[in-house]
């Protein structure tokens, strides 16, 4: 059966001449025209990420759609706005300047001296991108002035503090949560919310020491809780520095602390660092195992 | 061994499904049929008749050819009926028929041939056109697998009933000749 159709077609002529059974095309076929390929058959998805570097899925604008009567944000105005708001507006500006670098180039490739506009919106652009870098800079060099200068008056600005919050009538404020809030962050780098990246260092302890004993001070005598005769060790600062900053928030600390120097444990020195790491990481995988818990039954 | 005419009892003992693979090259457009997934000398010389400036005959090199298409017949005699089809089709546009076909390709300035470079797009724009042309004279139903299906132009060019069109999957031009290999296994599956 096969055999019937072993081929006969050859490159010359008399042999395609000769051949038959059905493999030949009419000689009186007249060509096709050549197909010409079409986008047309080719569909991109919405969400497609290269998308984001055409203006309303435009292939180009005209030069009146970009044309520019505005002008690009000053550094004054820059001045007053967070880092996440700077953040995210230099990714808008960057994102405007790779649509208008590519259309640019379009009408470049066409020899079109339209590309000029284009490139006159996004050099406005880069004025606006230059000026938040001046802002971000004028940030980290003050972050890096106060942070020099707080090593030579540090000390007096931490006893100035604390004496005002010692003197202060009511300190159960909002204000004062906020202050002491910022104070723990700014000085001694402890967040507000602890994370398992977390890691203890001397500073972190001066904090957690500097805190802990500025609440006891504060609260020790309006609780009558003058019996304790001072905080001992670091796991009895730490247990006030976790409390809240209110004289309930201290009571229940000292009531912890009670139960503690039953145990007649005193941590050294050289342990600190390991200690508050430890109760750090407790703290954490209590409050994940309540997380699991509670979603559990939810 | 795509070194010579196979036939239909070769292509079925040696595991090759009923298809037709058409490979373009990258830098000159140029198109060559093959009964199986490679190219060679053999289909070089037989499918290229008058070399001149504008259609030298292409090199075997590898990395030069991409799969453009792959179109699945029915039967393996269906298969080599539309092989020869083509390689005739080219003939009649390079030799029997050549005023004719020079008439339909679209020129420059200096009415040559339209290139860019060493690039003519209308190699391969005529191989999709001869492959339709081939699919109408011999009646035969089909599935083309595109290597992108804007090659395949507009819907009008091919008969419905007939032809079945889908796209290859997209993978980096290394893994293409795994991709062939996924065609043929599926073919020889239907």
């Amino acid at each position: 059966m096969f055999e019937q159709q072993v081929a006969r077609f050859s490159t010359s002529a008399k042999c395609l001449a000769r051949s038959r059974k059905g493999y030949r095309i009419s000689s009186s076929i007249k060509l096709r025209p050549p197909i010409i390929p079409t986008i047309d058959n080719i569909k991109v998805i919405d969400d497609h990420p290269l998308w984001q570097f055409f203006s309303h899925k435009k292939f180009v604008r005209n030069p009146e759609e970009v044309s520019f009567t505005g002008r690009s944000w000053t550094v004054q105005e820059l001045r007053r706005k967070s880092f996440d708001d700077l953040h995210s507006l230099w990714y808008v500006c960057l994102k405007e300047r790779n649509r208008l670098y590519r259309e640019a180039h379009v009408y470049d490739q066409a020899e079109s001296l339209r590309s000029q506009e284009f490139e006159g919106l996004s050099a406005m652009i880069r004025e606006s991108m230059v000026h938040i870098k001046q802002v971000i800079t004028e940030r980290e060099a003050a972050l890096n002035n106060a942070q020099a200068e707080f090593e030579v008056v540090g000390n007096e600005y931490l006893g100035e503090f604390r004496n005002a919050y010692l003197e202060d009538q009511n300190v159960e404020t909002d204000q004062w949560y906020d202050k002491l809030e910022r104070l723990q962050y700014a000085i001694f780098g402890i967040p507000d919310v602890l994370d398992t990246s977390l890691k203890v260092d001397l500073r972190f302890l001066e904090g957690v020491k500097f805190v802990g004993q500025l609440k006891y001070d504060k609260f020790a005598s309006k609780i009558g809780r003058e019996d304790l005769g001072g905080l001992k060790d670091i796991a009895e600062i730490y247990t006030v520095f976790e409390e809240s900053a209110t004289a309930e928030g201290v009571k229940e600390a000292c009531a912890k602390i009670d139960e503690y120097r039953e145990s007649n444990l005193v941590i050294p020195g050289s342990k600190e660092i390991q200690v508050v790491q430890g109760f750090i990481n407790d703290k954490i995988k209590q409050a994940e195992s309540d997380f699991e818990e509670t979603s559990q039954q939810a | 061994m795509s070194t010579k005419f196979r036939n239909a009892h070769w292509l079925k003992t040696n595991g090759f499904a009923p298809q037709v693979y058409l490979f373009r090259n990258i830098e000159s457009g140029q198109v060559i049929y093959s009964q199986i997934p490679h190219v060679n000398n053999y289909q070089i010389k037989q499918q290229f008749f008058r070399p001149n400036w504008e259609n030298k005959k292409p090199s075997k090199r590898r990395d030069l050819w991409r799969p453009m298409a792959v179109a699945e017949f029915e039967d393996y005699q269906r298969a080599i009926q539309a092989y020869h089809g083509l390689v005739e089709l080219r003939y009649m546009r390079e030799v029997s028929k050549r005023k004719e076909a020079e008439a339909l390709r679209r020129r420059n300035e200096y009415q040559q041939i339209w290139y860019s470079g060493q690039y003519r797009p209308t190699w391969s724009q005529e191989a999709a056109s001869d492959l339709s042309a081939v699919v109408d004279e011999f009646q035969l139903k089909t599935k083309i697998y595109w290597d992108t299906l804007w090659r395949k132009g507009d819907d009008k060019r091919w008969n419905e009933e007939l032809v079945e069109h889908v796209e290859m999957d997209q993978v980096s031009p290394r893994d293409k000749l795994v991709v062939l290999d996924e065609i043929r296994e599926e073919g020889l599956r239907e």
